[in-house]
């Protein structure tokens, strides 16, 4: 082969050096499933080293050569066995080698939570969650009235005689008169809740819930139960819209009319619960008419009338999210339906363990840039890469075209025997193979082709011609419906030929679950913005509400125990009353104040779980049936501001411990989240203000943590109660809270104890840090629902803002980075993951400091996601240009408009227009007659034509509707051309045109909120209450000043985004949420405001810490601060923390989180003084070791503590 | 009238030549053909039950029942050997809302939206559950509505998609609409009591009605709000319990 003889230009054989041993970790990528396995990350194996060498011993004889050979054996047999022993042989303590190496286990391992992410809590948590202390009157009532009526035994009955009884129930459900069907319904209730009057035990109790609702179930209450349901609720619904709801007797009907929907939904719930996973409860929920869920999201929209303050919204939510998941369908079941859909296209189902993967789009760039810079080889085309006669990929995508302008290589000659040299060849085979075409890029291309096609038609004959939309159309419900004999009149339509073979593949099963899929959506269409509004603003004023951060004027639970008071006000109130007092020592009005307020804030957490779940649920599944069902959703969540709503709600989740830890003041409303947890802690026998016990427990630990609540207010204890209602006047401490004394009464700083001293929860050992032959210390018990919440809302921001660069562009100029960063410092995996995953997406527009800054993340997302072929994340300068990145957004709109207009048009009529322009996207009431084209609106809209609202804009829709007569009244755009028609206007106006445009456009400029600025999201509230669930909450108010002020999207205020938000001088350092939220102007030091906070976080009394160092350190991820090791606290600045003798000194230092330094502080500037507190809240538990107080000891191991996911470093 | 003429048919059939193969008698058809007189309407005797071949059997087994003697009601409500219990309620209450028809009609004169502004039956008042929210009908349409929503359940493909057999979650519907369909001989009893008491003598629907309930123990007592006397004819002795003997 060679021509050459000299042998350097030969070909050689490369040398023979045996294969080289992949020491690297296989390639995988962390998901969500394998998040909560058990083990940690595999420890990456290294290679075997020698051992080090022992004490040279000059006289003794030289090891002869078969020692060295067993020993090099034995060592390299098992190197990681090797280190502890090696580590702790007296021989070598203090050998500066055994230190350098790192172990092959960590050794410090942070405490992992014990969460496991799966659909739902234990039952009997459900159950718990479900219920109110206000409901036991209730549970009460239903057991006296079914021991009246029902002679013997329940549980020795014969079936029979239960079968003849609930039937008599039911009969009574039909009756007219609400009084006799209520009690029906009480007792039926009873029945359901297992007649715990005559279970001995809790498993006898569950048993009997389990046994008793499905005998209801095989009776046919799920009918009975929900028509009934649906008469209470009308009744409600009159009643309350009632003129004057403040006369006595209307309100004794509105009390009477929530008590009987509060019955249903109980029964309801319960009946749910226990049949999650039956299918034919399923098939019924969903056969209903209106189908069960669709139902409850009236429910919910109702919700937003006045006067609906006691209404039972938790459960409401509960029951709805619960619906939702049995009636779309649990994950795995969502998994396999997505599977379906893929097969209907064509596609092959997608494998879940694939590490790598390439889209057709990718290569295609791949395609153009080899072509047009070595125009003499030629690679094949992506066609071969998508499904035929598909156009998938987008054919000069921008974002290369810097590289395709780069002019061709002049090539001196081309080989003749292969057409490609073995390099591009290589290249188009691992774009071959590791090829991902997924399915909304399908389904989106397909959807494409027919707006296309419908244009041209709509050019040519004006109309869009039926026929051929029914050929062409994709009708997975057609298909689906074919399966079960549906007669809607799409269904008729002839199918393309491939997706009626592809039918016949899919399971019979999966045919069901999409049509199920698609019925709910249908209902949901038509009313689908104001379903969401409605969420994101019930999910806004649970946790952040405006009304949450006042406080309420003398808080207190109201007589009636119907209504409990507001977190904010029972925090005032309790706090003076309580603070330093033993729970023993309260009188029953304190403790039932107590009880208030944990059921407060079980109901707070508990309604955020169900939101969250709800959104999470109708993003993933309307995806498994069509692509653009699920890109609606998001639109709608986008445009109501959910982004930064879940930014914010995450901000003031993610604490750093040390800042939470006191008792709670009316202050910041996130701290409200933490109020019932620590409440409890206030219960001490010892002196006031005592460290959290759950401090040290890194990022966030508050709210992810097992909370201790009160049993009493637990349907399950009330049931066992003997006497239920005398308990409350003594309630026993519960189990916990002795063991928490206890505890308290040991040497109180240094007890690492668990988060409020839960009696089942090992208190973590300190050994746990101890060193390397130390097991890793047991898991911490989690808070399912808050977890379950965080992770859901990581998620559905995730989904929100994948691949769509104007999202992230957004996410940019919020610095959602801050709180990503602290969310991934949270010590478990399935958190980390999505936050990695959401700050991957931003990377590219973060700048290089950022990224010099922040290695450690992007390490973090090297190893636990998957990677794309082409990953370009940390390629540079990224050449972002925000137009086309908004142009990208405002054609998918106009997908999604055409998309339901063309698949719904029932569903886009007036309603509709209407219903969107009251949740405040354009504050313009809709006019009342759309058959005429108004004007006004015209020449508005079209003058923001430009802007992404245009393209949802109803006025304009409205004339484009009109004049391209499709209808009138489309509430979406037909085309996204469609402003461009033809228009007469009024002579009249014609003239006058330049005056109007004066008086009205010029004049009066619309103000958009800054971005920064939340007080769109904070509308004035009326009186002070905060927002109870059965309280004085006067919804009225804030949806009244909603429409007033028009809430503008924030999203629209970053429209255009500016540059320099994108340059290098990126910092998310000092950024806190909280800063510019004027609720939270009573943060700052020095503002006179602000000295209820002071004394909330300064344990001492006395000056706080920050006024006396006002300025921590600002720039946390200065790596060079946050992974010294050495970096002691006790100097400069340190000897405040210090010399306090205080027992909070322990706890004082380890407030360090520069989140909360900046945020508490009113400058937020790089001092130097190193307060090690550079070392943000993480796991911290040798800090806590023994009672050693001293700060060194605590300072040399700071540096070592772990975040989970970091590679170790010493 | 046709299986009479079967029967000499077959015998005709019969071949007199030696070289024909017997022919099978033809299938018996209890039809009533185009001209036929009103004395001899439906006047075809059926064959015992294991003798028939036929989808809708229990049907028309039944109907022949009630032909035959509408009082004999131990004969038509009881399951015959070999039959489907579900099968034979499900065709039972069929039947029962068929012939509910006549009384509807019987009704209509008299039960108007001013005599009878709500379902009202002994001071209970009924919410009629035809529509998607149940709401308060006045006496006749709720009788109608009651009758035309649990006929569509008992046809609906969905629930009850085959003559031969029925799926395990419909047979809840049985109980729901037996309860419904009581309430109208109850309100027919309590307001109309002289039309009540025309039809049933004619038909006994009633007590077939109350017998079924009873052997198929598909009420509890205490929601039979029409007294006993109501059936005006003998009940059967039920095997288990107590025997109720009628009037």
């Amino acid at each position: 082969m060679a021509l050459v003889r000299p042998a350097m230009m030969t070909e050689r054989k490369p040398l023979a050096l045996p294969p080289p041993v992949v020491f690297s970790p296989r390639p995988t990528h962390t998901t969500l499933a394998t998040a909560h396995s058990n083990d940690s990350l595999p420890p990456v194996p290294l290679p075997p080293t020698p051992p080090p060498p022992q004490a040279f011993d000059p006289t003794a004889p030289l090891p002869s050569l078969a020692d060295l050979r067993a020993r090099l054996s034995s060592a390299s047999e098992e190197p990681p066995a090797q280190l502890p022993i090696v580590v702790g042989t007296p021989a070598d303590t203090g050998h500066a080698a055994a230190q350098t190496r790192p172990p092959a286990v960590p050794t410090r391992k942070a405490a992992r939570y014990d969460f496991d992410y799966a659909d739902r809590d234990a039952f009997e948590t459900e159950i718990n969650e479900f219920y109110n202390f206000q409901d036991h009157q209730q549970m009460e009532d239903g057991r006296q009235l079914f021991e009246a009526t029902f002679v013997g035994q329940w549980k020795a009955a014969k079936s029979s005689r239960r079968a003849n009884y609930v039937a008599g129930l039911l009969e009574h459900m039909e009756l007219r008169d609400a009084e006799l069907r209520y009690k029906a319904v009480k007792k039926l209730l009873y029945i359901s809740q297992g007649v715990y009057g005559e279970a001995a035990s809790q498993p006898e109790h569950v048993e009997l819930i389990v046994a008793n609702n499905q005998v209801l179930f095989a009776l046919g209450t799920l009918e009975h139960i929900y028509a009934g349901f649906k008469v209470a609720s009308q009744t409600l619904d009159v009643v309350t819209r009632a003129a004057e709801p403040t006369t006595l007797e209307r309100q004794y009907a509105m009390e009477q009319a929530i008590s009987e929907v509060t019955a249903h939904m109980c029964l309801l719930g319960m009946l749910i619960e226990v049949h999650f996973k039956d299918e034919t409860f399923a098939t019924e929920l969903v056969s209903m008419n209106p189908p069960v869920a669709s139902f409850l999201f009236t429910l919910v929209d109702q919700l937003a009338e006045a006067n609906r303050k006691r209404y039972p919204v938790k459960k409401l939510l509960l029951l709805l999210w619960k619906v939702l998941t049995v009636s779309l369908g649990t994950s795995e079941q969502l998994a396999s339906l997505k599977t379906a859909s893929r097969t209907l296209e064509g596609l092959d189902p997608f494998d879940e363990n694939t590490f790598v993967k390439s889209t057709p789009q990718d290569y295609h760039n791949f395609h153009l840039v080899v072509a047009t810079r070595y125009p003499a080889y030629v690679t094949p085309n992506a066609d071969s890469l998508c499904p035929p006669r598909l156009q998938l990929v987008d054919p000069i995508p921008t974002c290369i075209r810097r590289q395709l302008q780069q002019a061709g290589v002049l090539q001196p000659f081309v080989s003749t025997d292969t057409l490609l040299p073995t390099l591009f060849d290589e290249c188009v085979d691992l774009y071959r193979k590791h090829n991902y075409v997924s399915l909304a890029s399908v389904q989106i291309a397909r959807e494409r082709d027919r707006m296309d096609k419908e244009e041209e038609r709509r050019d040519v004959d004006g109309a869009a011609s039926e026929l051929e939309d029914v050929v062409e159309a994709l009708d997975d419900e057609a298909l689906s419906a074919s399966h079960l004999g549906s007669e809607r009149r799409r269904d008729v339509f002839a199918l393309r030929p491939s997706v009626k073979r592809n039918a016949k593949r899919i399971k019979k099963q999966d045919a069901v679950g999409l049509k199920r899929v698609e019925e709910i959506y249908r209902h949901l269409v038509p009313q689908m913005p104001v379903h969401v509004g409605m969420l994101i603003r019930l999910l806004y004023y649970v946790n952040l509400g405006a009304a949450n951060s006042v406080p309420s004027s003398g808080g207190g639970s109201k007589a009636d125990g119907d209504s409990a008071s507001t977190p904010g006000g029972d925090n005032t109130a309790d706090d003076g009353s309580l603070a330093g007092m033993s729970f023993a020592g309260m009188t029953p009005d304190q403790k039932r104040e107590h009880l208030m307020k944990a059921d407060n804030n079980r109901h707070r957490e508990v309604v955020t779980k169900a939101i969250s779940g709800i959104l999470v649920l109708l993003l993933k599944a309307s995806k498994c049936n069509h692509a653009l069902k699920s890109e609606y959703i998001a639109q709608l969540l986008v445009d109501n501001n959910c982004a930064i709503l879940i930014l914010k709600m995450l901000s003031t989740w993610l604490q750093s411990p040390s800042a939470n830890s006191s008792p709670v003041t009316p202050g910041p409303p996130g701290q409200q989240n933490t109020s019932g947890g620590t409440s409890w802690a206030e219960r001490t026998a010892g002196a006031p203000p005592r460290p959290p016990p759950a401090v040290g427990l890194g990022m966030g630990a508050l709210w992810l943590t097992k909370k201790d609540e009160p049993k009493e207010i637990d349907f399950f204890h009330f049931a066992r109660a003997k006497d239920p209602f005398s308990a409350a006047s003594e309630i026993t401490p519960t189990a916990a809270s002795i063991a928490e004394r206890e505890t308290e009464e040991k040497a109180a700083a240094t007890s690492p104890a668990t988060p409020l001293g839960s009696a089942e929860s090992p208190l973590h050992s300190p050994t746990g840090m101890g060193g390397p032959t130390s097991t890793p210390p047991p898991d911490i018990p989690s808070s399912f629902r808050n977890f379950y919440t965080s992770i859901n809302l990581l998620r559905i921001l995730q989904k929100l803002t994948k691949r769509k660069t104007h999202r992230v562009l957004a996410l940019v100029q919020w610095k959602a980075s801050a709180v990503l960063k602290r969310a991934i410092k949270v010590s478990h995996v399935g958190i980390q993951l999505y936050a990695l995953k959401l700050l991957k997406s931003q990377i590219p527009y973060l700048g290089k400091k950022w990224r010099s800054t922040n290695m450690k993340i992007i390490t973090a997302i090297f190893i636990h996601l998957r990677p794309c072929l082409r990953d370009e994340y940390l390629a540079g300068d990224v050449d972002v240009d925000v137009d086309e990145a908004l142009a990208h957004e405002q054609r998918l709109r106009a997908m999604i408009a055409s998309y339901h207009a063309h698949r719904y048009p029932e569903a886009s009529g007036e309603d509709g227009a209407a219903a969107e322009n009251g949740v405040g996207e354009n504050g313009r009431a809709a006019s009342p007659t759309h058959s005429h084209v108004d004007e006004l609106e015209l020449i508005l809209s079209i003058s923001r034509r430009g802007s992404y609202e245009g393209a949802s804009d109803p006025q304009m829709n409205r004339f484009a509707g009109g004049s391209g007569g499709s209808g009138s009244g489309n509430l979406f755009l037909s085309s996204a051309g469609g402003a461009y028609e033809p228009l007469t206007l009024d002579p009249n106006f014609m003239e006058n045109y330049e005056e109007w445009l004066r008086m009205e456009v010029y004049d009066s400029e619309p103000s958009l909120p800054s971005p920064t600025s939340s007080s769109s999201l904070s509308p004035p509230v009326g009186p002070a209450d905060g927002w109870p669930h059965e309280a004085e909450h006067h919804w009225g108010d804030p949806i009244a000043a909603e429409q007033h002020e028009p809430t503008r999207s924030l999203f629209s205020a970053t429209r255009r985004f500016s540059k320099e938000m994108l340059s290098d001088d990126y910092d998310d350092s000092d950024w806190t949420w909280d800063a510019d939220d004027e609720s939270t102007a009573a943060y700052r030091v020095g503002d006179p405001d602000a000295d209820e906070y002071d004394a909330f976080h300064a344990p001492g009394g006395g000056d706080s810490v920050w006024a006396d160092d006002p300025a921590p350190p600002g720039d946390m991820d200065d790596p060079s601060r946050a992974w010294a090791t050495t970096l002691p606290m006790l100097d400069s600045g340190g000897d405040c923390y210090y010399d306090r003798p205080h027992v909070d000194d322990v706890w004082a230092e380890n407030r360090d989180d520069q989140d909360e330094a900046s945020a508490h502080s009113s400058e937020s500037s790089d001092s130097s003084d190193g307060a090690g507190s550079a070392d943000s809240g993480v796991a911290l538990f040798d800090d806590l070791a023994g009672t050693d107080e001293s700060a060194s000891g605590k300072k040399t191991e700071r540096g070592g503590s772990s975040v989970y996911l970091w590679p170790d470093e010493f | 009238m046709s299986s009479p003429n079967a029967a000499p048919a077959a015998d005709t059939s019969a071949p007199s030549s030696t070289t024909k193969p017997p022919q099978a008698p033809p299938k018996p058809l209890w039809r009533n053909r185009p001209g036929i007189r009103q004395e001899d309407w439906s006047q075809w005797t059926l064959p015992p039950l294991d003798q028939i071949e036929s989808s809708f059997l229990a049907q028309q087994y039944i109907q022949s029942l009630v032909r035959k003697d509408p009082s004999a009601i131990k004969d038509i409500v009881d399951v015959p050997e070999g039959q489907d219990t579900n099968l034979w309620r499900y065709e039972h209450l069929r039947q029962i809302c068929l012939e509910l028809n006549n009384l509807v009609v019987m009704l209509e004169p008299e039960c108007t939206t001013e005599t009878c502004p709500e379902m009202k039956a002994q001071e209970w008042l009924y919410l009629c559950a035809g529509h998607p929210n149940p709401q308060q009908c006045p006496a006749l349409d709720y009788i109608v509505h009651t009758l035309d929503s649990a006929t569509a359940l008992l046809n609906s493909q969905k629930s009850f998609y085959s003559r031969v057999s029925i799926p395990e979650g419909s047979i809840k519907h049985f109980a729901n609409i037996t309860r419904r369909l009581y309430r109208i001989f109850a309100h027919t009893w309590y307001q109309h009591k002289e039309i009540f008491q025309e039809f049933e003598v004619e038909t006994h629907l009633y007590a077939r009605t109350y017998y079924m309930i009873k052997y198929f123990d598909v009420m509890p007592d205490d929601a039979l709000v029409v007294p006993v006397e109501a059936c005006m004819t003998d009940i059967p002795p039920l095997e288990a319990d107590s025997s109720e003997s009628g009037e």
